[in-house]
């Protein structure tokens, strides 16, 4: 399918690998409602 | 070119109807209300998923206890793979439902609390009233597995009454989530002025130790912002408690969305933008991991991870940092926002 891409106002360049950022507790239970809870993987 | 998603955490999206209507919800855009996944459909992709080893499932619309197969979607998961709830609540007030959800519960439950008190409540959602939502908390805070989940904007910030609240209702840690811009009709828009967004930011770094002791330590930021935007000291001690999250799915490339119709979104906030489909570009497990390993695939997922500024390009806390939610920059200029040393 036709992948439209999205208007990110970014530079056009990729650092070398994925960023990891940082965990919170793993005793927190957020609601993963926006996509950024990564505690459980 | 960057690595290819290896999906842990999925969100399935299992309806579009709501009995709120927020501010700042990123699903307002949602073409019509009454989409919603079929139940076969979201069976066939439970049995994907569980084929590419995701740990978790998380179900989410819309509102989700709207959709008339959640039940029947928990007891299929069971025992296969890990199922989490992402609700506002109000539907657990009601007695009869109430009962028949705890027969058949989901592993955890985020609870979404969509205000600090009454009055910030109604300039939030009119559909439905302050009390019923309170009991639909505190029945879903009961369960041990609930966390909840506070989004932080200009027009409610107010995170002591929000702790106080929690705390009120039977909880015992909150998570801050931050308001990022939502896309309506193809048009990405932001309710608010960035300088409005600093002024939420400031009030965190105010309130924060407060609404902590509160909780006793058990308040999270999710640092959706850039890092060099908020005070250093305050992002320092935050990391040394365990108390933010920096990047998500999306930059770590661990998580998959599928929308009502099956159809894949790199984010939520990205409905109108998805890059692939269920029974189109792939059905069985090994299809998938072949489709998010094309090429076009991973560009596709590489435009949300080029640095945001050029600023970014070299800074020592990047990694840490990830320049911030991707979907900030659809509407923001980064260049005007990230700024080259912290605050």
């Amino acid at each position: 399918m036709t992948k439209i891409p999205v208007p990110f106002k970014t530079t056009d360049r990729l650092p070398k690998e994925l960023a990891t950022g940082s965990r919170m507790s793993a005793e927190c239970a957020c609601s993963g409602k926006c996509d950024d809870c990564w505690t459980k993987d | 070119m960057l690595p290819a998603v290896k999906p842990i955490t999925i969100w399935l999206t299992i309806n579009r109807a709501c009995n709120m209507c927020c501010r700042w919800c990123y699903a307002r855009g949602a073409k019509t209300t009454n989409q919603e996944m079929s139940f076969e459909l979201a069976q066939k992709l439970v049995d994907l998923v569980v084929g590419v080893g995701a740990k978790e499932i998380l179900l989410l619309g819309g509102e989700p206890t709207l959709w008339p197969w959640l039940l029947d979607l928990n007891k299929y998961c069971k025992g296969r793979i890990n199922t989490t709830l992402v609700t506002n609540t109000v539907l657990f007030a009601n007695d009869i439902y109430w009962n028949r959800y705890l027969s058949q519960s989901n592993d955890e439950i985020g609870v979404s609390l969509k205000a600090s008190c009454e009055k910030k409540f109604n300039g939030v959602s009119t559909v439905t009233n302050w009390e019923t939502t309170l009991a639909g908390i505190r029945r879903a805070l009961s369960l041990t597995q609930s966390g909840t989940s506070f989004v932080c904007s200009p027009d409610d910030c107010d995170i002591i009454s929000a702790a106080q609240l929690v705390r009120s209702l039977g909880g015992d840690r909150l998570n801050l989530n931050l308001y990022t811009p939502v896309c309506v009709g193809g048009e990405w828009k932001s309710d608010y002025s960035w300088n409005q967004i600093r002024q939420v930011i400031n009030q965190i770094s105010i309130q924060y130790s407060k609404a902590e002791k509160i909780l006793k330590g058990k308040l999270y930021l999710n640092g959706k912002f850039p890092l060099c935007v908020w005070p250093t000291r305050f992002i320092e001690e935050r990391r040394a408690k365990g108390q933010i999250s920096t990047g998500c799915q999306l930059s770590r490339r661990r998580g998959l969305i599928f929308d009502t119709d099956g159809s894949v979104l790199m984010c939520n906030h990205l409905q109108e933008y998805p890059i692939g489909k269920y029974g189109v570009d792939f059905v069985s497990p090994e299809e998938l991991l072949g489709f998010l390993d094309e090429k076009a695939v991973k560009e596709t997922y590489d435009q949300a991870s080029r640095f945001p500024s050029t600023k970014c390009d070299g800074c020592e806390d990047y990694d840490f940092c990830t320049g911030g939610c991707p979907i900030l920059w659809t509407y923001f200029n980064p260049e005007d926002i990230i700024q080259r040393e912290r605050r």
